[in-house]
């Protein structure tokens, strides 16, 4: 499933201003800077983002720059999460403490305590965790401007605009039917303005007095 | 003005966009001429979503099928509800696509492309440029079928025959 196979689902975007003169040195950077990073290296983290190859998911060396594929910049935006179940976590919480008030002879814990044995259990059974990945594609055409990305959930798209934005130095602009209304009347140099007085539809008939 | 407040505020004109689609596709066949030579069909295939709000309340009916979709989702037009959301094939020449198109954010939902005929294996950057050209080119028409929905809106003709048609074709759905 994504731009490359199979179906796809995808928001649109308008990157405006241009390209930076420096952007084939630029653009790798904020990439390599933003590449995705396996959550095995990062100890204790539940979830980790960032660019991988559009064909590889597992490559985010990205040696090749194989993302410039003129004049596309193609690439994939990874999101591993892990997830403890609640209720594992509260079995295996009153496990650890029952072993340490038989080990201590203690009668009760106090909440610090027990806060500390708490997040030595997440930590423990976010390591024998197993992340759940997604991958969303990204094609920005740098001639055109335009840019899909696979994703359509706010709260995700959101995310995606705010590290597009600092690993390009660029801001996304959301394609939306009012946005690319005004575009098209500002391309055909008419006075956007006039979008706003398109009134909706209404087939509501009125009621026979 | 923030962008979600924008896009709830100007809602209809995505709504009444697929509305006007789907009019001109059961109405006219659904061919339009993007000039140069090129012409596409559109037309509604399989499901539609309408959508009625009022105070604390939000009422949805997805029509599925033939004969569902014209007298429920048609009736359902004059009960105040909003297409927000229509499964629709996309022809141009000998290349068939079908996605479903929302009408707040005008996403795209499982576009399927015609067939590439580029094998991978062989030649990836050749299945790259293929697929690219596959996933914008309804892109493009849909931009430009919107053109043409607003250059209808504008026209003098939409209050005295575009309008007009589209109520008399919404009667005749309740009644057939």
């Amino acid at each position: 499933m994504g731009f490359i196979r199979g179906s796809a689902t995808f928001s649109r975007y308008r990157v405006t201003g241009g390209l930076p003169d420096d952007y084939a040195e630029a653009f790798p950077k904020g990439i390599l800077r933003y590449a995705f990073r396996n959550l095995d290296g990062l100890p204790g983290e539940e979830r980790s983002t960032g660019w991988v190859n559009i064909l590889d998911m597992f490559d985010s060396t990205f040696l090749a720059m194989e993302y410039f594929k003129d004049p596309y910049l193609a690439l994939s935006w990874r999101v591993d999460v892990k997830k403890i179940p609640a209720r594992a976590l509260r079995q295996y919480c009153l496990e650890a403490e029952s072993e340490v008030m038989r080990r201590e002879e203690l009668e009760y814990l106090p909440k610090s305590r027990r806060d500390d044995i708490k997040e030595s259990v997440r930590l423990k059974l976010l390591n024998r965790a197993i992340p759940q990945s997604n991958v969303y594609d990204v094609i920005w055409n740098l001639q055109t401007g335009d840019l899909l990305f696979g994703g359509t959930s706010n709260k995700l798209c959101d995310e995606f605009v705010e590290i597009f934005r600092n690993t390009f130095d660029r801001l996304p602009i959301p394609v939306y039917p009012y946005a690319q209304a005004r575009h098209l009347f500002e391309m055909a140099k008419q006075d956007p303005a006039v979008v706003s007085d398109i009134k909706p539809l209404v087939f509501v008939e009125e009621a026979p007095a | 003005m923030s962008v979600m407040d924008e896009v709830r505020e100007h809602e209809s004109l995505g709504r009444d966009f697929l509305i006007w689609l789907w009019f001109n596709s059961e109405t006219l066949g659904g061919g339009y001429d993007l000039g140069n030579g090129d012409e596409v069909e559109l037309w509604f295939e399989g499901k539609i979503t309408l959508r009625s709000e009022g105070d604390g309340f939000t009422e949805t009916v997805i029509c599925t099928g033939e004969n569902a979709r014209i007298r429920e989702a048609r009736f359902a037009l004059k009960e105040e509800k909003k297409v927000t959301r229509a499964k629709v094939h996309l022809r141009a020449g000998d290349d068939d696509w079908s996605f479903e198109l929302d009408s707040t954010w005008m996403n795209f939902h499982a576009l399927k492309t015609p067939r590439v005929l580029k094998d991978q294996e062989d030649d990836p950057d050749a299945l790259f440029y293929e697929r690219m050209s596959l996933l914008e080119k309804p892109v493009t028409i849909m931009d430009r079928l919107f053109s043409f929905y607003l250059e209808a809106r504008m026209s003098p003709a939409w209050e005295t025959e575009d309008l007009p048609a589209m109520v008399n074709w919404i009667r005749e759905g309740i009644s057939s």
